[in-house]
């Protein structure tokens, strides 16, 4: 036999190296599924042995918790909870945990997040068909209803609210349940993985696709429709919330869904939008509402007291203000805003 | 240099640019897109085809209705008989990743490809 030539030998060496470099660098494909559940779109993306099986047993928790949180659906715990009229009623853990993590956070944000605004969000109806400006008596009888310090959790699943009140989880249950997701995801050894409940961003493990990840902030100026700038996060959360969401407009007047517990009314803070970074979606959630009631000095000055929370105000007159945990891990990218760090 | 060697020369280039050439269409200009209808394909669109610009009309059993403008590399929803118009609003999808989603009718459009973007947030 003729021995190959040290060319051809060269040459096939060359081919095994491109072939191999090319499988080496190819990135596995991740499962992903999408489903409108807790009225949203929600997508769950993971990368792993098992994913096949882990990704739509995620979505059918999914489906679980939304029949204990959702205040709309008959059966939910928080519909009974709201029913009882001050008489007590025994709920899920999952229920119990939620809740008193949203007093936990009342407390924290002095009233600002409050999970009893489910008065006023009846009597607004934002983002139904029924949406409307209510007048100034309805607005304040509705007020005299919302207090979280008349909600009573005892051993952590009976629940008693004051006569009349309604609980309303809505601000914080994605958060939750992102929470849960990912939770359940790891343990079914999922490496790496995305949760996107309808605009709640959750991540963790390594970007299979190199370097951190990259999550985009929606730009709240609705006709703009694009990025207002790029998050970079080795894990966790962000969560943004803004006056783009949910609204209805009236003369000429925007009315948004995140109501102040103080006036009964869309907050009118000087933001269009908050959005929150932190490790846990549930936390994301609950703040983002706080702040944006809150505003700019009383909300920075929040987060600058939690450890590992981080945040971005979009202000009316065009400014970006981050607080300084997020220096140098958000690119602005929007035009028309000044970039401010406190 | 030889004649053999040039051809080796050559061989190599030839695969360094073959190598390469996935990483051109990264985040690249958008090709298709997904329309989908409460999670079920409705079509993939090419955004590159013939006969644009068109019009794609999906509708629910419920009476809902969206009309899906289709132009030359970018997709939009036009109308929707939704109570919000939020997906309307949202204007022209362009780039590798974006969506619209008509919260109500549970209509989505997708364009395929990661972009550089792993998610948005909103």
């Amino acid at each position: 036999m003729k021995i190959p030539s040290k060319k051809v030998v060269a040459l096939f060496c060359l081919i095994v190296l491109v072939v191999a470099g090319a499988v080496l660098c190819h990135r596995p494909d991740p499962v992903e599924k999408s489903a409108y559940i807790m009225g949203t779109l929600v997508r769950v993306r993971a990368w792993g042995a098992g994913a096949d099986r882990a990704v739509p047993e995620a979505l059918e928790r999914l489906s679980a918790l939304e029949q204990a949180l959702s205040a709309n659906l008959e059966d939910s715990d928080v519909a009974r909870v709201n029913r009882a009229g001050g008489r007590g009623v025994s709920v899920s853990s999952a229920t119990g945990d939620l809740l008193g993590e949203a007093l936990r956070f009342a407390g924290l944000s002095g009233g600002a997040f409050d999970p009893t605004v489910g008065a006023l969000v009846d009597l607004w109806g934002i983002g139904t068909e029924q949406a409307r400006v209510p007048g100034d008596e309805e607005i304040l009888s509705a007020l005299e209803r919302v207090d979280w310090h008349g909600v009573r959790l005892f051993d952590g699943n009976e629940v008693r609210l004051e006569a009349g009140q309604q609980l309303d989880l809505g601000g914080i249950a994605k958060g939750y349940a992102a929470d849960v997701l990912r939770d359940q995801l790891k343990r079914e050894g999922i490496r790496s993985g995305l949760i996107d409940l309808g605009g709640n961003i959750l991540v963790f493990g390594e970007n299979p696709r190199g370097g951190k990840w990259r999550i985009g902030v929606q730009d709240p100026i609705q006709s703009r429709g694009g990025v207002l700038g790029v998050v970079e996060l080795r894990e966790g959360s962000v969560v943004t919330s803004g006056t783009y969401e949910r609204f209805f407009e009236r003369d000429g007047v925007r009315y948004h869904h995140i109501l102040d517990p103080a006036t009964g009314r869309p907050a009118r803070s000087g933001l269009l939008a908050v959005t929150v970074v932190s490790p846990g979606s549930l936390e994301g959630d609950a703040l983002t509402t706080a702040l944006f009631v809150m505003g700019l000095d009383l909300g920075i000055a929040l987060v600058n007291g939690l450890e590992g929370v981080e945040a971005l105000f979009v202000t009316e007159d065009g400014r970006v203000v981050l607080s300084p945990g997020l220096e140098g891990r958000f690119t602005l990218q929007g035009e028309g805003y000044r970039l401010e760090t406190r | 240099m030889r004649r053999g060697d040039r051809f080796v020369f050559l061989a190599l280039c030839l695969m360094v640019m073959l190598s390469l050439f996935p990483l051109f269409f990264r985040g690249g200009t958008a090709r298709y897109a997904r329309v989908s209808l409460d999670g079920e394909l409705v079509e993939r669109v090419d955004l590159q085809g013939e006969g644009l610009p068109r019009r794609i009309e999906v509708l629910g059993d419920d009476g809902s209705r969206n009309v899906i403008l289709v132009d030359r590399g970018r997709i939009r929803m036009e109308e929707s008989n939704c109570p919000d118009g939020l997906c309307v609003r949202r204007g022209w999808l362009e780039r590798p990743g974006a969506t619209a989603v008509c919260l109500p009718h549970r209509v989505m459009i997708s364009v395929e490809g990661e972009g550089d973007l792993d998610a948005i947030s909103r």
